[in-house]
């Protein structure tokens, strides 16, 4: 799992911020790692950010 | 009063253009001190377009529906002339040289620009709690949010201080306002709407579309402004069709889907009902209403949000020497996305489109799915969780639960009012469809619609109809 605490500190954020930030990352990642590490090896992103139709 | 209404009295010469927008003039004078719903009123402006339009009409230049009908512009839409803030103090001195597509096409098809609305700072939340031009508040309940991001659109709306606002939808920001200010509000497919001199939030995820007060106004704003612009390259070269549902629909034929999962598990029981309610009453009307399994909707909000923090983080980070200027909760969000990292980001692109094909399976079966727009009705302003069982859970996510996952789909999405809850205050029934599939979308929302679904009376601060309505 990231280490976002310390990339919290290494970003220079006060200890405030750094509660403010590093939580809602955590809990955010423990949702999408488990998505992310399933991935097939080519699975490729749609560079165009359409919806699914092309041009007439 | 419909614009279609205003509409017909206008050619009728019941009434002029520059009577209804004096008219609503003097209404945003007397409720906008309360309700904040407008940033800049453009009165002088708004008049001399009403001016235009009543001698357009005269002259039998007729630009069609939105001919002499006042519209508001939510503050994030490039106006020549006009400062556009983006509800951010960064650029509280902005003023464009050029209008942004939309601002272009609405000039085009006849109508007066009344105002920019306010918006929460930099469209990146759901308060519009704004800490530099004052909260908007809700017309059902002024000490309450009237959701966001485009807060002052859906708080003019149901004011009756427009006939029609335009927002802007990244995560929910078109259909939060219109569930908890209950009107109604269309995030239309991404590629349907230029988003050319929009300010952006998150490049892949920013929708633009109008909240109005019924559907086939939203619809007719919706026409007006659609098609394809060569200068946003996501938009389609696709023929035009009109959007606008005849007076009378049908649903038979159509097969609406109810989620079994996810949509129900943490919305409040006046939600809950009012969306089945809504399935019974398409039933009713001849649908087909199935039950089905939606995918793991927690996962594309994760992909949404490791999508939108570093696309957002971008956009502002043009400011980042001003950073501590942000609200807490934008500085926050800013701050997250900076520490995401590239492959993260790259990974969330490519289940992106794994989760949309995984929809598109789902989309072979139905037609529409229906869910709740929110969970719950419009929280109180400054409050900063709420109850789910018990658990107090942040209210920026909670309240994007059912929305924020369409728009890395980039389907087509709208949320309409479904009844009040036990404090009288707006529910919000959201209809999804597949992508370009608005017609379709707004034919069940428009059958729902004229079956009394959204009967659920006006705001306690709502300007009185402006004359007598008729048809």
């Amino acid at each position: 799992m990231t280490d976002y605490r310390k990339l919290a500190e290494s970003a220079g954020l006060d200890a405030q911020l750094e509660d403010r930030v590093v939580p809602q990352l955590e809990r955010l990642e423990a949702v999408f790692r488990p998505l992310a590490t399933s991935l097939a090896f080519a699975a490729e992103p749609d560079i165009r950010f359409v919806a699914a139709e092309d041009a007439e | 009063m419909t614009i279609a209404q205003a509409g017909r009295a206008l050619r009728e010469r019941r009434i002029s253009s520059v009577e209804l927008t004096r008219y609503l003039l003097d209404q945003i004078g007397r409720l906008n001190p309360e309700i904040n719903a407008f940033l800049t009123v453009t009165g002088d402006l708004a008049l001399d377009q009403a001016r235009r339009a009543d001698a357009g009409l005269r002259a039998g230049a007729d630009c069609g529906p939105l001919h002499g009908i006042p519209i508001a512009l939510k503050d994030v839409f490039c106006t020549r002339g006009i400062r556009t803030t983006a509800g951010a103090v960064q650029l509280s001195e902005n003023v464009p040289d050029y209008d942004a597509a939309v601002t272009e096409r609405l000039s085009a098809a006849g109508s007066v620009m009344l105002g920019k609305t306010g918006m929460h700072e930099f469209a990146y939340g759901i308060t519009s709690n704004n800490p530099h031009y004052g909260a908007v508040r809700n017309p059902w309940n002024p000490a309450c949010i009237p959701g966001g991001s485009s807060g002052g659109s859906g708080a003019a709306v149901a004011s009756g201080l427009a006939f029609a606002a335009l927002g802007t939808d990244t995560g929910g920001s078109i259909r939060v306002p219109a569930s908890f200010c209950g009107t109604v509000g269309v995030k239309p497919t991404f590629g349907l709407v230029s988003r050319f001199g929009t300010l952006p939030l998150g490049f892949t995820l920013d929708h633009v579309g109008p909240l109005a007060r019924t559907v086939r106004d939203a619809a007719l704003v919706l026409d007006a402004i659609s098609g394809y612009d060569p200068r946003d390259p996501a938009t389609r070269r696709r023929r035009k069709e009109a959007l606008c549902p005849p007076p009378s629909v049908s649903l038979s034929e159509l097969c609406i889907g109810l989620p079994a999962n996810y949509f129900f598990d943490r919305a409040r029981k006046a939600v809950k009902e009012a969306v089945v309610r809504a399935a019974s009453l398409a039933e009713s009307l001849g649908a087909r209403v199935t039950t089905v399994t939606v995918p793991d909707m927690e996962g594309l909000t994760a992909v949404h949000r490791l999508i939108l923090l570093p696309e957002a983080s971008a956009v502002i980070g043009k400011f980042h020497q001003r950073r501590g200027e942000l609200g807490a909760d934008v500085r926050a969000l800013y701050e997250q996305g900076r520490l995401v990292s590239a492959v993260d980001y790259i990974d969330a692109q490519r289940l992106r489109t794994e989760f949309r094909r995984q929809f598109a399976r789902l989309f072979e079966s139905i037609d529409v799915l229906l869910t709740p727009a929110t969970l719950f009705s419009a929280p109180r302003i400054g409050q900063d969780t709420v109850d789910v069982d018990g658990v107090p859970e942040d209210v920026r996510l909670m309240t994007t639960a059912s929305v924020r996952a369409i728009n890395v789909l980039g389907y087509p999405a709208l949320s309409m009012p479904c009844g009040l809850d036990p404090g009288g205050m707006p529910l919000g029934l959201q209809a999804i469809a597949r992508p370009f599939d608005e017609r379709l979308l707004l034919r069940v929302a428009a059958a729902l619609e004229d079956a009394g679904i959204s009967a659920i009376g006006r705001a306690p601060l709502c300007a009185p109809t402006p004359f007598s309505a008729q048809n």
